[in-house]
């Protein structure tokens, strides 16, 4: 299962980056971008959030860092 | 068995913050590397970012500058934190009560904790610039340093923090978790604002980041902000984390002595990258609507529309979070009968009132430099306390040893120095007005009196 969510986060994160892309090259304009990042995040966090929530805390999880 | 040998029995849950972290809790080089990714992809990262160009620093110094700066903090790290984490294998709060005796701690751990107030306020009033935007609510920048913006965005400030400080009274983990499962989007957002901010500049007619600064030095008077004071603030706006040694928290955990060059992807991704992305925001902005108001939550709702103000809040009250959690555990150190809470609630509450002034963020880049001059040169007690007195012939952990709770050779050797830079920050003198240059000065001041110091006092007793 959790390949699965791995899956999904990594498309949404693939969605995410290629609007930018897409933006630079010409192929989309600024606003489709929006929409497509949106979709990205939104994707994103549907697999990253059984994915990556329940991965244990790190040494540096209550640390400030600038 | 002496209390700096390990021991290999602990509970999986256990932080080991007074004793050293046994093998069985070491972690490979990899963790580090993940960690540190994320740790510097944060809220302050979108304000950073266009303030460098709201300062008037070139394209070329700010990618050549901050190159060299992120090179030497990463150095830092290695060389000067990880020998020290490893051989100990302590929190830096742990060596210092050793050293210097709980008190001093108490006292650092005070100031710490109210440095860390204002950092949560500039990432309180972060959050609430994108919480403004679909509000349409502006986000304006008195001209005086305790001047508050709009009516409107002063409440939304207010109920931004608020809603941080209650959630930072119930701890850290929640958040936490939110951070490191944002963490890889926050980078590639921050990648995407900066290739839809450079398509914006290149599309019709082409506008530089020349261009952009020229804009708003007509605007707002001629500033200077160079190559070196890019280095130096590259190098040494995570001051009290390698200098000031913070991170030997961290670090005792590694395995092996390259985990130590893991600060640098944290610093390449987001002391490089994001700085760089967010700046062209502000860039692309002064283009299109000739508005050169470093307001986090509008340059991205601008360039990438609702992930924009999701990320920039996202990363405001994840930095916000454990910032007040820390301020509050150290303003209970101060008074041991009160409540973890309470004084979380305390700390909110002041983050929350300097969130409220626009203009103290905007003066996050001279923050940074201050808070790394007040608390880096600590780290010179603990350098010099692990490398020099043994082989001077004096004692090392000092106050652990005689049982004081103030050990005068720290605290003079602080607050001297650091009092000094205090004095030239606060009253404009040379180097005061970009505090990072004290940080190394401030550094070398204190190790040198703490040498003298405990060689004078050590004989006394």
């Amino acid at each position: 299962m959790n390949s699965v969510f791995k899956a999904i986060a990594s498309g949404g994160l693939l969605l995410t980056a290629a609007g930018p892309i897409l933006v630079l090259t010409g192929a989309i304009d600024v606003p489709t971008n929006k929409t497509v990042m949106l979709a990205g995040m939104i994707v994103w966090f549907i697999g990253a959030i059984p994915w990556l929530g329940g991965k244990p805390l790190q040494p540096a999880d209550d640390q400030v860092e600038i | 068995m002496s209390e700096t040998q390990s021991s290999e029995t602990h509970a999986a849950n256990e932080e080991f913050e007074r004793r050293p972290v046994p093998n069985s809790a070491l972690k490979g080089p990899g963790k580090f590397w993940g960690m540190y990714a994320g740790e510097h992809t944060a809220g302050t990262e979108f304000m950073i970012g266009p303030l460098f160009l709201a300062a008037g620093a070139s394209i070329q110094d700010l990618i050549i500058g901050l190159l060299l700066g992120n090179l030497l903090a990463t150095l830092t790290w290695r060389f000067l934190v990880t020998p020290i984490a490893m051989r100990k294998r302590l929190t830096l709060y742990y060596q210092l009560e050793r050293i210097a005796g709980g008190g001093a701690v108490k006292l650092y751990n005070f100031v710490n904790g109210i440095l860390f107030c204002f950092l949560a306020g500039a990432m309180v009033t972060v959050s609430a610039s994108a919480v403004g935007v679909p509000f349409n609510v502006a986000f304006e920048v008195p001209e005086a340093t305790f001047g508050l913006g709009s009516p409107q965005f002063t409440l939304i400030v207010l109920i931004v923090g608020a809603i941080i400080a209650a959630i930072a009274c119930k701890g850290y983990e929640m958040v936490a978790r939110v951070a490191n499962i944002a963490a890889p989007w926050m980078i590639v957002v921050f990648a995407a604002c900066g290739l839809v901010s450079y398509a914006q500049m290149k599309s019709g007619t082409p506008f530089t980041w020349d261009d952009a600064v020229r804009f708003i030095q007509e605007k707002n008077g001629v500033q200077e902000f160079g190559f070196w004071k890019i280095v130096i603030f590259g190098w040494l706006c995570n001051g009290a984390m390698h200098f000031g040694m913070a991170d030997l928290s961290i670090f005792r955990f590694a395995r092996d002595k390259s985990s130590g060059w893991a600060p640098a992807i944290g610093m390449f991704l987001g002391h490089y990258v994001a700085w760089i992305c967010a700046a062209l925001l502000l860039a692309a902005q002064i283009k299109l609507h000739q508005d050169p108001t470093a307001n986090p939550g509008m340059l991205a709702w601008r360039a990438i529309g609702w992930t924009g103000i999701v990320c920039v809040i996202i990363a405001g009250w994840t930095t916000a979070n454990p910032t007040i959690y820390r301020a509050g555990l150290a303003f209970q150190g101060i008074l041991p009968g009160s409540k973890r809470v309470v004084m979380t609630l305390v700390a909110g509450i002041v983050a929350t009132l300097a969130g409220a002034f626009p203009n103290l963020s905007g003066q996050l880049l001279n923050f940074v430099g201050l808070y790394g001059t007040v608390l880096g040169p600590m780290g010179a007690v603990i350098f010099v306390d692990f490398w020099l007195m043994k082989k001077l012939g004096l004692r090392e952990e000092y106050a652990s040893a005689s049982g004081t709770a103030f050990h005068p050779a720290v605290l003079i050797a602080w607050l001297l120095p650091v009092g000094f830079g205090l004095f030239l920050v606060f009253t404009n003198k040379t180097f005061g007005d970009f505090p990072a240059y004290l940080v190394i000065p401030c550094w070398i001041a204190c190790g040198l009196l703490y040498l003298v110091l405990s060689k004078l006092t050590q004989k006394k007793a």
